[in-house]
């Protein structure tokens, strides 16, 4: 967990959302929402706080976006079983924009 | 002074809109053409394939696709001061297997049904909406066609690039995809046809040359005031059809070359066709390193070139959203560069002016005049 980051209780789990997506959050780029099992109900739980924000992460299959990295817990969901990856216990979700130069 | 209207843009101005592969941006001139206020870029770093004004609302309405955070439409209701991203955007259904990769074109429907937008996205279908652009509905005949399975992407992707609607009935539109070709439909998006008839397609074996659909068509444009009268630049030649798309004509006669990406067309009684020829698709630069627009007064019989004003040394490659005239009388025409320049003309490309030449490398323009 990031430090300085309050912990989500057991019921909640703390999401970071990059400021890329501000539009959608009203500035904010941090909230606890009610836990969630799967990547698709982390998506409509964000979706009925922040219209239209999943589908900035998630392609229409529900892929994630390949310039996108969801971590759980400090863990890529690529490493895990990707869009399957189980929610179920994660204390924290960040939701950045991957980062490439030369 | 200016007396304010629809979405903040003052009587009598004409705007041109920039879309480019680092953000968008919008020129505004109040003393007829002469001079530009830029502002911009929107979106910034982000790609922007079109960005268009509909003027029965005032919005300004932007195909925009992010690297990370892929495609949407934004909508501005303040000529670009702030923008919003519309909140359901365009969705293939689960069931399809497809994903939109990219928006390429935002067309505002008619006068009589203002909130009805058109968008062409990659992989090639139509989404409409019918709520000013805040929500979008696949075209599910085109989603379902029965040929999808055979469709053929071109350099640029299976993309669908070009949506002509028609006045006379709003239930007829064309579009283009490339490399699919010309597809219409009569009612509403219900069913779609091709046509393609006598269009080229030479990169097929020679017994397949003019197939049903293949072709590699690269905009498509419509005559005001014969609207059945269609210009379309493709891959392998310039054509016109003169019975809305039934039948086309081959009439690349006199051009330096068969290729290139735009195509425009004047309003009016008499309207100038312009184009932009390329050497040829196995080299994308003008002919002997000089850029010209060329121009037809005789719906493509003969053509000649326009290029007063333009650098004798112009390696200037402009992609088919990149040439349009603003219906204005004498016309202005516009045209902008995968080197960034934009340029302007306010006498049917008679001479030409150079708007801006340092803009990233532009993909769309769009003019619009009062």
């Amino acid at each position: 967990m990031k430090a300085g980051t309050a912990p989500a209780s057991s019921s909640t789990v703390h999401v970071v959302i990059s400021m890329h997506l501000k539009e959608y959050t009203g500035s904010r780029n941090e909230i606890d929402i009610e836990a969630v099992s799967t990547v698709e109900s982390l998506a409509k739980a964000l979706d009925d706080r922040f219209p239209g924000i999943s589908h900035r992460f998630l392609d229409d299959q529900g892929n994630v976006r390949r310039y996108v990295n969801i971590f759980v817990d400090g863990e890529d969901i690529r490493e895990r079983q990707g869009a399957h990856t189980d929610l179920s216990g994660a204390r924290e979700i960040v939701i950045l924009p991957s980062v490439a130069g030369g | 002074m200016n007396k304010s209207s629809k979405g903040d843009r003052k009587e009598g101005e004409t705007l041109l809109m920039v879309g480019t592969k680092k953000g968008a941006f919008l020129f505004r001139s109040k003393d007829g053409r002469r001079t530009w206020k830029a502002s911009g870029p929107f979106f910034k770093g982000i790609q922007v394939f079109h960005m268009t004004y509909d003027r029965r609302t005032g919005a300004l309405l932007a195909a925009v696709n992010s690297y990370q955070w892929g495609p949407t439409v934004a909508i501005s209701h303040d000529m670009g001061k702030t923008w919003k991203n519309c909140t359901n955007p365009p969705r293939f259904p689960k069931e399809s297997g497809l994903s939109v990769q990219q928006v390429w074109h935002v067309e505002p429907g008619l006068e009589d049904r203002p909130d009805e937008i058109y968008l062409g996205v990659e992989p090639a279908c139509l989404f409409v909406s019918h709520d000013s652009g805040e929500s979008w509905d696949v075209d599910a005949s085109m989603m379902n066609h029965s040929t999808r399975g055979k469709w053929s992407p071109g350099n640029g992707g299976l993309c669908l690039h070009t949506i002509l609607s028609d006045r006379r009935d709003h239930a007829k539109l064309h579009v283009g995809i490339s490399a699919v070709g010309t597809l219409y439909t009569e009612n509403n998006g219900g069913s779609w046809d091709f046509q393609n008839k006598h269009v080229l397609a030479d990169f097929f074996p020679e017994a397949e040359k003019y197939p049903e659909y293949g072709q590699c068509v690269h905009k498509i444009v419509r005559r005001g005031d014969r609207p059945n009268t269609l210009f379309q630049q493709n891959h392998c030649g310039v054509f016109r059809s003169d019975d809305n798309g039934r039948d086309w004509k081959n009439i690349t006669n006199n051009l330096p070359s068969r290729f290139g990406f735009p195509i425009a067309v004047d309003s009016g009684s008499s309207p100038r066709v312009y184009v932009a020829p390329l050497e040829g698709d196995f080299a994308r630069l003008p002919k002997d390193g000089r850029f010209s627009v060329w121009a037809s007064d005789n719906s493509g019989r003969e053509w000649f070139p326009l290029n007063r004003g333009i650098p004798k040394v112009s390696y200037y490659d402009v992609l088919r959203e990149g040439l349009k005239s603003d219906g204005l009388d004498p016309s202005g025409v516009y045209f902008g560069t995968t080197t960034g320049q934009l340029y302007s003309s306010r006498n049917s490309g008679e001479s030409w002016s150079c708007v801006s030449d340092a803009l990233p490398p532009i993909f769309s323009v769009e003019a619009s005049a009062a």
